[in-house]
């Protein structure tokens, strides 16, 4: 009934089809005829993903808690990483502190009222073959979230959300090669910008400034400013490995990011305001209403948030 | 091809999709490898039903992933089908050994792994790097082959049921 002749036409009809819907993809980007294809199957299997994933939490949550058996090197990391950041802040001269603190007061104001952060928790990861990292959380475009919008966790920064549907998103990573965000040092000044290297990878820093001092320990913040959705002075990592460019145009390190890519639970996506604010405008309206002063830091204002194991 | 067999095929799709999504992806995923269920029942539907099912599967399959995805839309599709053909040819071949599944679907998980990284770097719009790649790939197939223990012979047995007249290819 089905010759092998049959099957190899279906075969020949199928990859070119495959092909053409490639091209269409990759030639209209991302408004083209197929991002309301994308944002159909977003729409219809969100709701289902969200259902699952309830269901299946406790799994990620059971493989994780494995991991804490042996977790005495965990532990010891983490111990290490934090005698880091100490002393890392001990550098900081009297002088940087206070410029520190005066900016920290300058764009938590600036910040008082601008943002609103949205709690969320991811429902689905990026499949088994395809080498992306991304990950599906149960906000969409009903509670606000928008294409571009910066995620978040208590410790730092985890990604930029890139296709909204109506209940869910897609947030790529950190660690996802296709992400480049700009970060300053927390200590210098100095600007760059990191880019992913792929999950369990660190990330890699590249400095513009070929006077500027960078060493191990250094702690990078995200940059924002006018034209980027990223919130600034978002922790993003610390620096654990210089890199040697021969005649390069930057310098280069290796960076460790503070948020755990392998254990993620609360998120939060960081809504900016709808009207963002002129340049000049540092000085927000009264906080009357504004429940926490720098939304960048604190991402989970759920209280039924379940405590990772 | 009945219309119950095209339905409960649908089906399976979208089910193993959604689990390959929500449920295996929180598995540990050592050097980033992860199950790849989807590409496992189009292997077992291939082996039971022969390259033309192997094929359709595969490209269904490929473009669901790739909907609900960040890469290029028929980029899995394109893999899933070329590859649910390919093991199709092997129909016929797994009451000879009950290795035959298991080997067959070790071979398309690398034949996927390889297939897609090359489209995604041809494709240019996917960052893709051969380390990444080959520091996956044993994880990959060695869930993939664990799940075709299971999904070859339960596809299989719903096949020969749903077949009136035994086998089709």
């Amino acid at each position: 009934m089905r010759g092998p002749r049959r099957a190899r036409l279906l075969l020949v009809l199928l990859l070119l089809t495959a092909v053409t819907l490639v091209t269409l993809d990759v030639r209209a980007g991302r408004a083209g005829p197929l991002a309301g294809l994308r944002s159909a199957a977003g729409d219809t299997f969100g709701p289902v993903e969200r259902a699952l994933s309830g269901a299946f939490r406790p799994v990620g949550g059971f493989f994780a808690g494995l991991g804490h058996l042996g977790g005495y090197k965990d532990e010891y990391d983490a111990e290490a990483r934090q005698v880091a950041q100490l002393q890392a802040q001990l550098r900081m001269t009297e002088r940087v502190r206070a410029q520190a603190q005066h900016y920290a007061e300058l764009f938590g104001l600036a910040s008082r009222g601008q943002y609103r952060i949205v709690a969320a928790r991811p429902v689905a990861f990026s499949g088994g073959i395809d080498t992306e990292s991304t990950v599906t959380i149960d906000a969409g475009s009903r509670d606000g979230v928008r294409v571009g919008e910066a995620v978040v966790t208590g410790s730092g920064l985890v990604g930029k959300v890139i296709r909204v549907s109506s209940s869910t998103s897609l947030v790529v990573l950190l660690v996802d090669p296709s992400l480049k965000v700009g970060v300053r040092v927390a200590s210098t000044s100095a600007i760059g910008d990191v880019q992913g290297q792929g999950l369990g990878k660190p990330l890699r820093l590249r400095l513009f400034d070929l006077r500027a001092t960078i060493k191990v320990g250094d702690q990078l913040v995200t940059l924002g400013g006018t034209g980027e959705t990223y919130v600034p002075e978002v922790p993003v990592g610390t620096v654990t490995a210089i890199e040697q460019v021969p005649g390069g145009l930057y310098k280069a390190a290796l960076v460790n990011p503070y948020v755990d890519f392998g254990g993620l639970d609360i998120l939060g996506v960081v809504i900016a305001n709808p009207t963002p604010p002129k340049r000049g405008a540092v000085l927000p309206p009264p906080p009357a209403a504004s429940a926490r002063p720098t939304p960048a830091r604190g991402a989970s204002p759920t209280p039924s948030g379940r405590p990772s194991p | 091809m009945t219309v119950s067999k095209v339905g409960i095929g649908t089906l399976a799709v979208v089910t193993a999709a959604l689990l390959e999504l929500t449920l295996l992806a929180r598995l540990p995923a050592f050097g980033g490898g992860r199950p790849a269920l989807v590409l496992v029942l189009v292997v077992a539907c291939a082996l039971s039903d022969g390259p033309a099912a192997g094929a359709l599967v595969g490209f269904g399959g490929g473009l669901l992933l790739d909907l609900l995805g960040d890469h290029p839309v028929g980029l899995l599709a394109f893999t899933f089908c070329l590859v649910g053909y390919l093991a199709g040819l092997f129909a016929g071949q797994e009451e000879r050994s009950t290795l035959v599944p298991l080997l067959v679907a070790g071979l398309a998980s690398v034949g996927a792994v390889v297939c897609y990284g090359v489209l995604a770097a041809v494709s240019g719009q996917v960052p893709v790097s051969a380390g990444g790649i080959v520091r996956g790939l044993p994880t990959t197939v060695l869930y993939d082959v664990a799940l075709a223990a299971f999904v070859v012979p339960a596809v299989a047995a719903l096949s020969r049921r749903l077949t009136p007249g035994g086998q089709l290819h």
